[in-house]
């Protein structure tokens, strides 16, 4: 965890031995003062970028078609999403192979500006997989998704995106349901391409 | 002014800035460099005189002016700032330099997707709650072509400010719905974009005059399309663009650009003085409205016909100061402390509300308001004006 020093020169000290590495502090912030070195925007963007076959830069002006059709993006929780998929994987279960899982600490790190920049550079669909109300790793990060899924949601309305655009609380036990939640939402934005 | 120079060596002569005097007015009255020491328009234009160029594309502090026109205004020499401005980020731009972007780049985000001619927009959500709203939707099938109605409501980026700024309590939604209906009680049906984008107006400002010049296009073809005479909004930023700096940039629309309260204004008889009300109201002028487009009066006559008492700010008028950010860049320190400054200002008119004519001045207000201790010590109720003018509806 970093500051960035105010022009004041007044700075916020974070004690990184405090710090709980959610995230949630980046997310929130309107002014990028607050970063997290484990997972910065340019970090998730270049995970972005390479899911969708871009060459990993961060000019966002010179954009070029994803290699794949409709790739699908996962942002999963650690603690949740990202352990309902290795189980998954463990136990043989499939989902479609166009789906690329993008780990994040916790999902209340993710802005509706990552989320639909995913969009932007060529995915056919974004989801969130978090954990289920009450049993957030980081006890509120998942109210941070949530709400960040709502302005998203608001956002791909607008643009008539909001059927490529989801948000599933998922038990990190269990890999049928992440298995489930990912052919069924797969299916969606293929059929709604 | 003279967008079209881009080049520095071009600008420094149609900017004027080879008249500077180096009285330093220009940072003296700077918002901006008041609270960042760093930042001095005086120094640029030095640099941009002496051909520096390096020393001026490499500073971080490029993307920091918010072209409220405060030094142009007072400027002896009438030396036109931002063009300077505009030419620098120009050219910063072209060497892959860009603006940090604020709120996590969703704006950069959607203002770049709507510059994809096939993107299919669900943007009139905010006309379904009313079901007596008269108007008129215009898409590019011919069905709906040849429209009787002349007028063009260009609604602006509301419902997309709504969508994202949910939890600031903006309400972009009211306010579209809110100029409708004055529209309507003027006898006024007007046509409705069912594709409109973004003016452009913040990414010309940072200079992606690329990206400015697709979206304007777009808006364009289907402003021609739509048949329409004049085109009203209550954006003071989309009447610069539409008004300005689409024809500045070879996008001419050949129809007649009107800020919704020049109108007000205009049909005098229409709205009627109504009794004193209680409220006392202080107005906040937004820069483009302001000192882009000169309208000072025409806002405030409206609320005072309204019966609404106006006190004015220390800080009004050609002199109001911003509200300390312009697009959605490079926001820090020093433009809190300018937002800060103009609350304490609102505050100490004694007015119950501070009116915003801007949804993009209301929304970072109301960001600096988040700090709890500033909103309770000077916390005002914030309210669009065309939100209150509807009253007299």
């Amino acid at each position: 965890m970093t500051g960035r020093q105010g022009d004041s020169g007044r700075l916020a000290i974070v004690d990184s031995l405090l710090c709980a590495g959610c995230g949630n502090c980046v997310s929130v912030c309107p002014v990028k003062a607050a970063n997290i070195s484990s997972a910065t925007d340019e970090a998730i963007e270049a995970q972005i970028r390479a899911a969708l076959g871009h060459p990993v830069t961060l000019s966002p002006c010179h954009l070029v078609t994803p290699s794949s059709p409709h790739p699908v993006l996962l942002f999963a929780c650690e603690w949740s999403g990202y352990s309902a998929a290795e189980l998954a994987g463990a136990r043989g279960l499939t989902y479609p192979a166009n789906t690329r899982v993008i780990r994040v600490n916790c999902t209340g790190r993710l802005q509706p500006g990552l989320l639909l920049k995913a969009l932007e550079l060529g995915a056919a669909g974004v989801m969130v997989l978090g954990c289920a109300p009450g049993v957030c790793h980081y006890e509120r990060g998942n109210e941070r998704a949530a709400a960040v899924f709502e302005q998203t949601n608001a956002l791909g309305r607008l643009m008539g995106l909001d059927t490529r655009i989801a948000l599933k609380w998922i038990p990190a036990d269990d890999g049928e349901q992440f298995a489930r939640t990912v052919n069924e939402f797969v299916e969606n934005v293929i059929r709604e391409a | 002014m003279v967008f079209l120079d881009t080049t520095l060596e071009q600008t420094i002569h149609t900017s004027g800035i080879l008249r500077c005097l180096e009285c330093g007015k220009c940072t003296a009255i700077c918002p901006i460099a008041r609270y960042d020491g760093g930042f001095s328009p005086r120094v640029t234009v030095g640099r941009a005189l002496t051909q520096r160029d390096n020393e001026l594309l490499d500073d971080d502090r490029l993307w920091t002016c918010l072209n409220c026109f405060q030094c142009s205004q007072v400027c002896p020499a009438n030396i036109d700032y931002s063009a300077l401005t505009l030419a620098v980020r120009t050219q910063a731009r072209k060497r892959g330099q860009a603006a940090l972007c604020t709120h996590g780049e969703a704006i950069h985000v959607w203002m770049r997707m709507m510059t994809q001619p096939e993107l299919k927009q669900d943007r009139l959500g905010w006309l379904s709650p009313i079901s007596d709203f008269r108007f008129s939707i215009f898409d590019s099938s011919p069905a709906t072509r040849h429209s009787a109605h002349d007028t063009l409501f260009f609604a602006g980026c509301a419902p997309y400010y709504d969508a994202l700024f949910a939890p600031l309590g903006i309400a972009g939604a009211s306010v579209a719905q809110a100029s409708l209906r004055i529209l309507n009680a003027l006898g006024i049906e007007p046509q409705i974009l069912a594709g409109e984008r973004c003016c452009g107006h913040d990414l010309l400002w940072e200079g992606d005059v690329d990206r400015f010049l697709q979206l304007a296009r777009l808006n364009a073809e289907m402003i021609r399309a739509s048949g329409v005479k004049r085109i009203i909004s209550a954006c003071p930023e989309c009447v610069r663009a539409l008004k300005v700096d689409y024809p500045a940039f070879g996008v001419r629309l050949g129809v007649e650009v009107v800020h919704l309260s020049e109108l007000l204004a205009d049909s005098n008889s229409k709205l009627k003085i109504s009794n004193r009300k209680s409220k006392m109201v202080t107005y906040h002028d937004p820069c483009r409205l302001g000192r882009h487009l000169g309208i000072y009066a025409a806002p405030r006559k409206a609320l005072e016909q309204l019966g609404y008492q106006v006190v004015e700010m220390r800080h009004n008028r050609r002199n109001a100061t911003c509200c300390g950010t312009n697009g959605w860049t490079h926001c820090g320190a020093a433009n809190k402390a300018i937002q800060v400054q103009r609350l304490r200002e609102a505050k100490a008119t004694g007015a119950d509300v501070l009116v915003t004519a801007c949804l993009k001045c209301q929304i970072h207000f109301k960001c600096a308001l988040m700090d709890q201790q500033m909103a309770d010590e000077i916390g005002i109720e914030m309210v669009d004006w065309s939100e209150l003018v509807v009253g007299w509806v």
